[in-house]
């Protein structure tokens, strides 16, 4: 009877475990910017180097993965990143084009918390920011109360994408 | 008489009732309250007591979350395991990237190629992230198997297809389907119970776990029901008593008032006479 109550609050925990929201798959975030027939071949950006330092200063620790895959086309390109929130990745695709973020969205999200930054109140306040010559955002962004943490990830995302755009641009 | 005499017991019953019923109502509501209260502020400074660096070691409350040792599944190529856990993906004993449904995994160009249902993870000999491969961004299909042919081919099984691609991870050609595709294996039982270990008391931080209790998540989203029932009761039995209050103390006031009347009445009908 014991076992039976443990097996049964276990199977109710079970449906309330937080698992990863996808709000839009990386596939049709790369149709919606490119046009599901055009979009471009993907290719990769090795963080290495002086890039790889400009990547501490920018995040405060390194890049988990050693390269980055991007799509380009003439002035824009579209990048796909992933940065801890407080435990988990957040995945944010980012559109540059002539250095200016055109669209910011995030795709996964797997906190448990701070899940408001999926919101367009939140990411449309990307648009149009540049990165400054000591690599933050040209105008600041506003903080949502209860998800400082995933703002502050978005945020730095934000500017990564920027970044590479400038390193691949040039 | 005695009609009315039974019916004013019952009452009298039913008034304690509604007391009784208030009164533990109320204590139960504060129960829950305080326990809101000193939760919610624990929350509030987790950072400060570092309870979201801390892990639950509590047998009772790991078997409340239904986290129990199970046998664990994975791959042996070149001399290593992999596998995948709630936690994260293991190269041997080491942690190398966030969970997965793991379905295979191979070793090409000293690279290892790991097929998740999420993605191809691409990691060093080492074991450190290269890269992350996401179906419909840099993958054709969903990773169902992974297989090196002898000539250092590298095939990829889809959901529909078998793949395979360049040096470069960036052109997919459609390849020959006759593969025979590695299957997951029981690991060996001293590795197994390493990482079962890892896998039990280091799955649930204090933080998560009283964000639980506070959310009433734990006990199935219904702690948040309970307390705005007890209110809701509270809330109805308070009325029903104050209604009670008011019935008795105007039958009081009226009482008082016939009282008043009549004597004055009697000092009149005296001074008359």
């Amino acid at each position: 009877m014991k076992k039976m109550m443990v097996a049964s609050i276990a199977l109710l925990l079970f449906s309330f475990e937080v698992v990863a929201e996808v709000y839009l798959s990386p596939k049709d975030f790369l149709q919606q910017t490119f046009s599901p027939k055009k979009v471009p071949k993907s290719q990769v950006l090795w963080l290495s180097g002086a890039l790889a330092d400009e990547v501490r200063e920018v995040l405060g620790h390194r890049y988990k993965k050693a390269r980055v895959r991007y799509w380009k086309n003439g002035l824009r390109s579209a990048w796909i990143l992933d940065e801890i929130g407080k435990e988990k990745p957040i995945t944010t695709g980012v559109v540059i084009k002539d250095q200016r973020i055109e669209r910011l969205q995030v795709l996964v999200f797997r906190e448990s918390r701070g899940w408001e930054v999926r919101h367009s109140f939140f990411s449309d306040q990307f648009k149009g920011r540049v990165l400054s010559a000591e690599k933050h955002l040209d105008q600041s962004v506003d903080n949502i109360s209860g998800a400082t943490l995933s703002v502050r990830a978005v945020s730095k995302l934000a500017r990564l994408a920027l970044l590479f755009d400038k390193k691949v641009g040039s | 008489m005695r009609d009315r005499r039974t019916s004013r017991r019952t009452q009298g019953i039913g008034q304690v009732a509604v007391i009784k019923v208030h009164r533990y109502f109320g204590l139960s509501a504060a129960f829950l309250m305080l326990f809101m209260v000193v939760s919610g502020w624990l929350l509030v400074h987790s950072n400060d007591f570092e309870l979201d660096k801390n892990y639950v070691e509590n047998e009772v409350v790991l078997d409340w979350y239904g986290i129990y040792n199970k046998p664990i599944y994975g791959y042996a190529v070149a001399g290593h395991w992999f596998s995948s856990l709630g936690n994260g993906v293991y190269l041997d004993q080491n942690k190398v990237a966030d969970s997965c449904r793991l379905h295979g995994v191979a070793r090409s160009n000293a690279e290892w190629v790991l097929a998740c249902e999420e993605g191809l993870l691409l990691l060093t000999a080492q074991g450190k992230l290269i890269e992350q491969l996401l179906p419909g961004a840099g993958l054709p299909d969903v990773p169902m198997g992974i297989q090196t042919l002898n000539d250092g081919t590298l095939l990829l099984k889809g959901r529909f297809r078998v793949w395979q691609v360049d040096s470069e991870w960036l052109n997919w050609q459609a390849a020959p389907q006759e593969v025979v595709w590695p299957e997951a294996k029981l690991l060996p039982e001293a590795l197994q119970l390493q990482l079962q270990n890892v896998e039990r008391y280091q799955s649930i931080q204090w933080e998560r776990f009283l964000l639980d209790l506070h959310s009433g998540r734990l006990l199935g989203g219904y702690l948040i029901d309970v307390v705005a029932l007890l209110l809701l009761l509270m809330a109805i039995s308070g009325w029903a008593m104050w209604l009670k209050r008011r019935r008795v103390q105007r039958q009081q006031r009226l009482r008082l008032q016939r009282q008043q009347l009549a004597t004055r009445d009697q000092e009149v009908a005296g001074g008359v006479v």
